[in-house]
């Protein structure tokens, strides 16, 4: 059968903005990225997708990402946005399992008729996000998001793919996640638009939010914004999303990212598909090269005859 | 390809009994599966919806409340209206006299204390693998 009769009765549902035909099609993503590719090129070649804003969420473990997420979108629920939520947590190295716990903070958005949540294991990708991301990002513009929302695995110091994916990123810190000097160790501060300092309910907040002002005042290289809010109590957080407003008016596009995010897309497609075949080939009685020569031999098959 | 079981493991209702849920959620991801864990106190409504946009292959209810016949029900009539296709497993606090007629319904296996985890993973495993292919 070929491809597009295998998946016409999908491809119209999703038209049709149905969402269970984009969880689908986000499943197909992960599993199948060949087949996923020509139905991405046929849906942005019948329709011009979205030009839809994507929030990038990181930090540290524990610091309230979702918690933050669940308030923030409440907002652009107001003003009757289309929101898509992405909810990265990692995978485990041994058993290749997940527990995909980010939802559980905002389930009370599950049935508003505007958002759709995705939970998603990073499934062995170094960065923070899944190597799926950048087509999934593609799927949700054609189905006309608003805004799209990531957040990433719990980040330290190394994960800033965010920075690619995203136009604009938020880093959410929290005043029991260290000292100044290890946060300003990390190469995730450089990457984020702005900073959030979180859980300002706890006393600890003003001592935190001194430290970092002191250090925002004595670093020339980094203006950026702070804020301070507790996602617990629903504080602070209408500032930011008119900041953010005025910053994606104001929005050049962006043709560098752009550009980037093209050729990691074609790598996460190479890494995903050689993944695959690797999984299922046996290497017992070959060497490197003859491994070699085979991989590329089945790499050609699998995605030839276009 | 390579396809990841994706189940969720949910709890509907206002039982807030939470060990066994979270202790199967554990085996399944340590099993090698993607688990989406609902937490407590959830509607039907919110877990049909919930599993529909994470396109789970399987759900898992956990209820020891005794609530079980009326949230089963209408979780498969549920899932019947929204015309998917999704297996619906059922453990917890579960009489024997009552799981013909769970069974009669739609739920395709009941599970009670004292079953081995082993045994829930391989039968996960084999319901969540057949909606796949
Ligand atoms: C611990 C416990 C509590 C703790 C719960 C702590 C918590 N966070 O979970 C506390 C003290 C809070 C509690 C409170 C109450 N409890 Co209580 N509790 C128990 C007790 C003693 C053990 C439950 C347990 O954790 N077992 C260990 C776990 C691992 O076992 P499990 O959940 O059954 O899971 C296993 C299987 O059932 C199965 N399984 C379970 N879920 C799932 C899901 C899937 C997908 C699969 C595949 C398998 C599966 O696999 C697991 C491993 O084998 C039971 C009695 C009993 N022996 O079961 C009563 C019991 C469940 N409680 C009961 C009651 C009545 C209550 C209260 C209403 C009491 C009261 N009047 O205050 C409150 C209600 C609380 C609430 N909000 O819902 C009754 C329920 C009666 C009924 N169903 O008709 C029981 C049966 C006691 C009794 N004999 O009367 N309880
Ligand atoms: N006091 C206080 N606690 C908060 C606040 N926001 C979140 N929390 C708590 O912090 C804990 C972690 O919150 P999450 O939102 O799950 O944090 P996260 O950053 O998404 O966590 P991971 O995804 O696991 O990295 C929870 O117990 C929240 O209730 C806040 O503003 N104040
Ligand atoms: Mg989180």
């Amino acid at each position: 059968m070929q491809w597009q009769e295998k998946y016409e009765g999908l491809i119209s549902k999703f038209k049709a903005r149905d969402k269970a035909a984009l969880a689908k099609m986000i499943s197909l993503i992960e599993d199948n990225v060949v087949d996923s590719w020509k139905i991405i090129s046929k849906l942005q070649a019948d329709s011009p997708p979205k030009n839809s804003y994507i929030i990038g969420i990181t930090g540290s473990p524990g610091v309230g990402k979702s918690t933050f997420i669940s308030k923030f979108v409440e907002l652009f629920l107001e003003s009757d946005e289309k929101i898509g939520i992405i909810l990265i947590d990692p995978s485990s190295p041994f058993s290749g399992g997940a527990f995909l716990g980010d939802r559980i903070r905002m389930f009370e958005l599950t049935k508003s008729p505007n958002v759709y949540i995705r939970s998603l294991a990073s499934r062995g990708a170094s960065g923070g996000l899944c190597n799926s991301i950048y087509d999934i990002i593609e799927v949700m513009k054609s189905f006309g998001f608003d805004k799209i929302i990531i957040e990433t695995v719990g980040a330290g110091q190394t994960e800033i793919e965010i920075f690619y994916a995203c136009d604009f990123v938020i880093l959410i810190l929290s005043p029991d996640s260290g000292d100044e000097v290890q946060i300003f160790k990390a190469g995730i501060m450089e990457i984020a638009d702005c900073y959030v300092v979180n859980k300002i309910d706890l006393p600890s907040s003003k001592k935190f939010i001194v430290q970092m002002e002191n250090f925002l005042n004595s670093e020339k290289n980094i203006q950026k914004k702070l804020f301070g809010v507790s996602s617990l109590e629903n504080k602070g957080i209408d500032k930011i999303k008119n900041w953010i407003e005025l910053q994606q008016k104001e929005a050049k596009d962006n043709a560098v990212k752009n550009e980037i995010r093209k050729k990691i897309r074609v790598k996460n497609f190479f890494i995903n598909v050689i993944e695959n075949i690797l999984i299922n080939l046996s290497t017992e009685d070959s060497d490197i090269f003859t491994l070699r020569n085979e991989v590329l031999k089945l790499l050609c098959k699998e995605i030839g005859g276009e | 390809m390579d396809k990841k079981i994706r189940v969720m493991i949910a709890k509907p209702g206002l039982d807030g009994h939470d060990r066994g849920a979270k202790i199967i959620a554990r085996a399944l991801r340590d099993a090698g599966m993607e688990v989406i864990y609902t937490g407590i106190r959830r509607t039907p409504e919110e877990i049909v919806e919930a599993a529909i946009q994470e396109d789970v292959d399987l759900i898992g209810l956990s209820i020891l409340s005794g609530a079980h016949n009326i949230l089963c029900k209408k979780i498969i009539s549920l899932l019947k209206e929204r015309e998917v296709e999704m297996p619906v497993i059922l453990g917890g606090i579960i009489p024997e006299k009552d799981i013909p007629e769970l069974k009669e319904m739609g739920i395709i296996e009941v599970f009670t204390p004292g079953t081995s985890l082993n045994e829930i993973v391989e039968k996960v495993k084999s319901i969540a693998m057949a909606r796949k292919v």
